[in-house]
């Protein structure tokens, strides 16, 4: 079993100008996905998966 | 998870997989995952992730507009005092390394709890089943009420189906994983506070909150299916297997069954309690016959017994049914580390 650490930034439902933007950004550390997260004004979807 | 804030992302670890939706503060809006018994994903869809979504996505963008984002209020659920790693908890420390696995940071807590003699019959059993109260939750929805059981704990406190559940104590609910993680955390012998929205035919809604009171061992499931079954501080005392259906036909036994066979007797512990013998067939426990795994079976026995309990076992030996007893060992292990 290997577990992993996924994180992704979820962009909001909100429309925007830029379509690129919607789609969401994931990062492998959870410190620098909060920095995005913050200056981004974005949720985390932050998912912890095991693979047995 | 080696330096992952198990204190703050507080899961169910037996599961293979959760998700946490937060702000940049790790603030968390909801909790989303959890199983039972039956599958690992089957109270897991994509159209109640999307719900959860939805919901974490609209109230973020609420507490935007309202200047609110990253306030730590009854919006965001309770955040510990102190952050905990896995390698706070000493036994796993000293003794593991490399990659720590989820169901490890449980089986440690359990280990740990008993070597510091603080093990619970309550730590048997976490994240309990809304079901365990009469609620069943809409599957692709995740916090609506499909179903109350008839005079259950839930039928008596007012809930009904079509319900959406929005509060369970202290905790905001955007799915059944944050239900669950509330009545994990709840006090077994104190009622829950539920807030709910119902709707009406007309289609406007009304919140209201009620209390709900649970019956005794509320908290209690299956435990066949978690790895940490392994950890638990009981000395079982022997080795054993579940018969196959043709080693169940040859005794004599239906399909459907209780059938432990009992392959070699190991040290102390509730085999040598009892009086189990090798070569014993456990064919009852606790008066119930049912088909058990060997997991199933010592799930039964926890849930059934704890210490100074008598264990009640019917086995055949040498053909023939014979009762036995014996008292449930005390909370033990002389494990130290999790393979």
């Amino acid at each position: 079993m290997k577990p992993t650490l996924s994180l992704s930034i979820l962009l909001t439902l909100a429309a925007t100008s830029v379509v690129a933007d919607q789609s969401p950004h994931w990062h492998p550390d959870l410190t620098r996905a909060c920095e995005v997260a913050r200056q981004e004004q974005k949720p985390i979807f932050l998912v912890f998966r095991c693979v047995r | 998870m080696t330096d992952m804030d198990i204190a703050r992302f507080d899961f169910d670890f037996d599961t293979t997989w959760t998700a946490f939706f937060l702000d940049a503060d790790r603030n968390i809006y909801s909790r989303y995952g959890g199983r039972d018994e039956s599958t690992s994903d089957g109270r897991q869809t994509k159209a109640s992730l999307l719900q959860t979504m939805r919901e974490v996505l609209e109230l973020h963008e609420q507490r935007k507009a309202a200047g609110r984002l990253l306030v730590k209020d009854n919006d965001v659920h309770p955040s510990p005092a102190e952050k905990l790693t896995p390698k706070d908890i000493p036994l796993l420390r000293d003794n593991h390394s490399g990659c720590v696995h989820c169901h490890q940071v449980r089986e440690y807590r359990l280990l740990q709890a008993a070597h510091d003699g603080k093990f619970s019959r309550d730590d048997l059993f976490p994240f309990p089943l809304p079901e365990n109260l009469g609620v069943t939750f809409d599957r692709d929805h995740g916090h609506r009420v499909k179903r109350i059981e008839p005079e259950s704990a839930a039928a008596s406190s007012g809930l009904r189906p079509g319900d959406t559940i929005l509060r369970v104590n202290d905790v905001a609910v955007h799915s059944e994983g944050d239900v669950r993680w509330a009545l994990h955390r709840a006090r077994e012998d104190q009622p829950l506070s539920i807030v709910a929205r119902r709707e009406s035919d007309s289609g406007d809604a009304a919140t209201s909150t009620t209390e709900l009171r649970p019956p005794a061992n509320w908290k209690q499931t299956d435990l066949g299916w978690r790895k940490s079954l392994r950890s638990v501080p009981l000395s079982l005392g022997f080795l054993g297997y579940a018969l196959g259906r043709e080693e169940k036909k040859t005794a004599g036994l239906a399909d459907d069954s209780l059938a432990i066979k009992v392959a070699s007797i190991r040290g102390s512990g509730l085999a040598t309690n009892v009086g189990l013998k090798k070569g014993d067939l456990i064919i009852e426990l606790a008066s119930r016959r049912r088909v058990r795994t060997f997991e199933q079976f010592q799930s039964d026995q926890l849930r059934a017994y704890q210490p100074n309990d008598t264990v009640r076992v019917v086995v055949l030996r040498d053909g023939k049914e014979v009762a036995i007893e014996g008292p449930f060992p005390p909370w033990h292990t002389k494990e130290t580390s999790v393979p």
